[in-house]
């Protein structure tokens, strides 16, 4: 091979994927013309280059799909899904021939003459819509509803069955539509040892004959519309069904589905004027765009396209290695800073210092691209609310406000579960039947509204409903059968709601199919504390009750107290620090109820050192308090000195340490060794039980 | 878990050997990462005495388990030649990386398959769900362990355990970490 | 959710049935996948389904793709009907 040829094939590579970018985005938004533009000029520099290096294949490929995108182009063509596919299959083919110039090896070959014979389809096709497109030109099209042939892609994402979605329920709701079948298509079922069996690989081909128009078809899929990927395209005006001409095992194979479908968009039969009308709207399909500049009645939400337009897509993964290269920076940062502070040198001072601020502007800029809209999450129980609703015979009302607050995608990953657990107990145990409502004065209608929104560094999520509210005598009674609480003890409203937290105060009387998973409110709490969270309850008898949840903004970076006791380093949340006081070592040891008197209050403290074993005779005269809140409670920590404030990138200890609890991760210090971070309400609870009361 | 079965091993396969106390035991190169001196070790309180710490590698958090204690022997004590075999074995199907902590580190061996002994036949008896076979060598014995089961399990493990098959006993040389706080 | 068989390092037997769906499906799959590691040639055999769901539908596809494994499934004629409907024609 000459080096012009091998220039030409690096180059090639290149326009290749530059060219299937391209596609990709032209998919997502079929009527940006200077997409089109776009594939056009790739295409067209594709083609001049192979043919002037001896391409032949690529350059004949090439200028029968310049030819459909010129017409596109030119609006006398829509782009469809049909030519979409063809084109990006193509691409495929066009990598293989860079290798394969003549064509030689019989995959190849195959390939070849199917991609060929699928333009060829598409060009035949052109020659109706050229003609057609000239006579309508200044046609509005004309929006009826009489019965189509629509093709129905339906690909679940591999996450649906986590949502308790069950995709065949839609495939069953896709059928009753019309006449129609369904063909699954299985190619991305992994084998046997690869699968993971809770996750979904099964897509759909439909076709279904129906007279249902495009958007109420596409409200089958209202309640997931972000659990997978949909395309509706209307292939002809006659039912296939009904014609014995057509071999529906054809559809069968995948591989023949779209050329086949093609042909039978243009057998069909051609009448009137306004045949040709359809015949247009059959290529371009209802959810592509229409050619003609005017008219494009059937755009779905023109918010959506523009939103496009200006962001890419990213691998999750990819995000991923940013954030840890991020993470893996602000440390190295840090023992830089370290250095430069024990060697002082004026100009490694000023590097060190410019250093800190772009890392901490890159930390930042990465850390907003993991962030994505709660309304992700908040759109699943739409589905959730409704069938609910029928199943417990009551009407609900959902409200969502603040579904554009942007959280961590982890922590949204994993606020699912719980949040579904209180909507259900909202929906269940809160929400009175009609008729209660109604005698109770309240509005048939019990609403649930679930709201997030940003509060500092912390993003607040609300599950508020207008039911029944929680009976505190009732959860007090069931607290001391139980044994959680003494007969005796005085506690505060907020601290008996608290205790529906409480591991083992199952309501176990009320479990319906609704919330009667096996899942309590205990484990909803360990859930929200495991990101880093805390979850409180208000409830006003017979006005209704209110859940909030209160996150991080993030998961991986925190700011904390760094102290040391003994000769390792913790690194305690700034965000559950109060105060810091300091006192003599010997004031506590005498101390017999636990309790120390801070600014005229006594508050229950911890001796970390007593906690975690440490050895007696390395204790310093002083210690220092940090006064720490718990939920409600207010709690003194002891530890031997407090370093200073540090920002911390959370690294996990591992599954050895998972009996650990009370470390919820470690972080690195500039000097390279290890910091552990404490998870104060774990080390409390496990240390001085849960019956401490506020003073 | 079914004493018969063998895992099939071919042909030749690469050993790392090292010591612990007067033992040699050895795990497959391919499970090792790389091998450490020994770094500042931050000891997570609460924990089990077998698990010594965890340490910086490059960034990671990595946690250190002392094998002799792991094998119901006297702790590691800390010397020139003390090293840490980074390993990367398979838990519940996911990799973790764990350091085992060693007396020294010996060498790579390349052992047949017809050396190596399967440890049915040897008198000796020693817990089948931890070692993978037995080979002589100058008239020592050393062992083959199998450190996915070996490191999966969260407790002390006795590699002459006799009855077959059964977990490990709860060793009591372990203090409940729960109830140290209280006293 | 039932499968039951025989231990023993030849021939192996899993007979399937009962209610198969998302819940079990994972627990099943790794006790096939146990059975798998200790015998040459397994025997999968469904029966007496109760009720099934999507993610049961891929597994019987991974283990009809399984050489070492044969799979029959022994449906009633209503449940290969539903199957057929949701375009499972691989397999029938």
């Amino acid at each position: 091979m000459d080096s012009y040829q091998e220039h030409y094939l690096i180059e090639a590579t290149e326009l290749i994927s530059n060219l299937e970018n391209a596609l990709l985005v032209l998919e997502k938004t079929p009527d940006d013309k200077s997409q089109v533009e776009e594939v056009f000029r790739i295409m067209h520099t594709l083609k001049g280059g192979a043919g002037m290096f001896g391409f032949q294949k690529i350059e004949e490929l090439t200028h029968y799909l310049e030819n459909i995108y010129d017409l596109i182009r030119d609006n006398k063509l829509a782009t469809t899904a049909q030519i979409l596919d063809v084109t990006l299959s193509t691409v495929d083919h066009l990598t293989a021939l860079l290798y394969d110039a003549e064509c030689k090896e019989e995959i190849n070959k195959e390939n070849h003459a199917r991609i060929k014979n699928e333009i060829d389809i598409i060009v035949k096709a052109i020659g109706i819509t050229e003609a057609t497109a000239e006579r309508t030109h200044s046609q509005k099209e004309v929006v009826s509803n009489a019965s189509a042939l629509y093709h129905i892609v339906f690909k679940p994402n591999k996450e649906i069955f986590a949502n308790g979605t069950n995709p065949l329920f839609i495939v069953e709701d896709l059928l009753a539509l019309g006449d129609g079948r369904a063909f699954a298509r299985t190619t991305r079922i992994p084998p046997f040892d690869k699968i993971n069996p809770e996750k979904c690989f099964v897509y759909w081909d439909l076709l279904i004959f129906t007279g249902t128009p495009v958007e109420e078809i596409k409200d089958v899929f209202i309640f997931i519309e972000d659990q997978c990927e949909i395309a509706v395209n209307k292939v002809c005006a006659f039912n296939i069904f009904e014609n014995n001409q057509i071999d529906l095992k054809l559809f069968e194979n995948p591989k023949t589905f779209n050329s086949y479908l093609v042909e039978i968009a243009s057998r069909a039969p051609k009448k009137k004027t306004e045949d040709h009308i359809n015949k247009k709207s059959e290529l371009s399909g209802n959810t592509g765009v229409v050619a003609s500049t005017d008219d494009d009645l059937d755009m779905g939400n023109p918010k959506e396209r523009i939103k496009n337009i200006s962001s890419i897509r990213v691998a999750s993964d990819k995000l991923d290695d940013l954030m840890n290269l991020v993470s893996e920076l602000v440390t190295t940062q840090a023992g830089l800073s370290l250095y430069s502070e024990q060697n002082p040198d004026r100009r490694l001072e000023v590097f060190s210092e410019n250093i800190e601020k772009l890392t901490r502007q890159l930390r930042d800029t990465a850390f907003s691209m993991t962030l994505i809209p709660i309304n992700h999450l908040f759109q699943r129980f739409k589905r959730l609310v409704r069938d609910v609703s029928l199943q417990l015979n009551k009407e609900i009302d959902l409200v969502i406000k603040g579904g554009e607050t942007e959280l961590d995608k982890t922590i949204i990953e994993a606020l699912a579960d719980p949040l579904m657990h209180i909507l259900r107990n909202s929906l269940d145990h809160g929400l009175e039947h009609e008729d209660e409502r109604i005698s109770a004065g309240k509005n048939k209608t019990g609403t649930v509204t679930i709201s997030a929104y940003y509060s500092g560094a912390n993003v607040h999520i609300q599950i508020k409903d207008d039911g029944k509210g929680i009976d505190q005598e009732k959860i007090r009674a069931k607290a001391i059968e139980k044994g959680l609480i003494g007969k005796h003890d005085k506690l505060n409203k907020a601290e008996i709601l608290d205790l529906i937290f409480a591991p083992g105060l199952s309501t176990a009387a009320q479990i319906t199919d609704v919330s009667g998973r096996g899942v309590g409110m205990d484990v909803v709490r360990k859930n929200v504390t495991n990101l880093r969270g805390e979850i409180l309850v208000d409830s006003e008898v017979g006005k209704g009750s209110v859940v909030e949840i209160i996150l991080p903004l993030t998961l991986s970076i925190i700011d904390g107290l760094l102290v040391q006791l003994e000769h390792t380093k913790y690194v305690i949340p700034l965000e559950v620090v109060e105060k810091c006081h300091e006192l003599n070592a010997g004031e506590l040891q005498e101390n017999i109820n636990q309790l120390v008197t801070l600014d005229g209050k006594q508050v229950p403290f911890l001796d970390l050192r007593e906690a975690f074993d440490a050895d007696k005779n390395t204790a310093p005269e002083l210690t220092q308090i940090i006064v720490v809140h718990k939920n409600h409670k207010r709690v003194g920590i002891c530890v031997d000195t407090i370093i200073g404030e540090y920002q911390a990138v959370l690294k996990p200890v591992g599954k050895y340490y998972r009996n650990q609890e009370f470390i919820s991760g470690a972080t690195i210090l500039g000097d390279g060794t290890i910091a552990l971070v404490l998870d104060t309400n774990k080390i409390i609870e496990q240390s001085i039980g849960q019956k401490i009361v506020a003073l | 878990m079914n004493v018969f079965e063998q895992k099939e091993i071919s042909a030749a396969q690469s050993f790392l050997s090292f010591r612990l106390g007067k033992e040699i035991f050895a795990v497959e190169v391919s499970k090792v990462n790389e091998i450490l001196e020994v770094p500042k070790i931050t000891k997570i309180p609460k924990s089990p005495e077998y698990m010594t710490g965890v340490i910086n590698l490059r960034g990671t958090v990595l946690p250190l388990v002392d094998t002799k204690i792991k094998f119901g022997m006297k702790p590691v004590e800390f010397t020139v030649d003390t090293c840490i075999v980074v390993l990367e074995i398979k838990v519940d199907d996911e990799k973790i990386q764990v350091g085992a902590l060693v007396d020294s580190v010996l060498e790579v061996m390349e052992i047949d398959e017809a050396q190596l002994q399967p440890s049915p036949s040897m008198d000796a008896k020693y817990n089948l769900d931890f070692i993978e076979g037995m080979l002589e060598l100058d008239n020592k014995f050393i062992m083959l362990l199998k450190i996915d089961m070996i490191f999966s399990i969260n407790d002390i493990i006795d590699l002459k355990e006799t009855h077959e098959g059964s977990s490990p006993k709860k060793n009591k040389s372990i203090k409940n970490p729960n109830n140290r706080g209280k006293k | 959710m039932s499968a039951k068989g025989n231990e023993n390092k030849g021939d192996g037997n899993i007979r399937i049935s009962g209610d198969i769906t998302i819940i079990n499906v994972k627990k099943l799959h790794q006790e096939i996948d146990r059975k798998l590691q200790v015998h040459n040639k397994l025997k999968v055999t469904v029966e007496n389904l109760l009720t099934f769901d999507l993610a049961f539908i891929q597994l019987l596809h991974t283990l009809k793709r399984k050489r070492s494994l044969t799979l029959n499934i022994n449906i009633s004629k209503e449940q290969e009907n539903t199957l057929k409907r949701f375009g499972f024609h691989g397999l029938l």
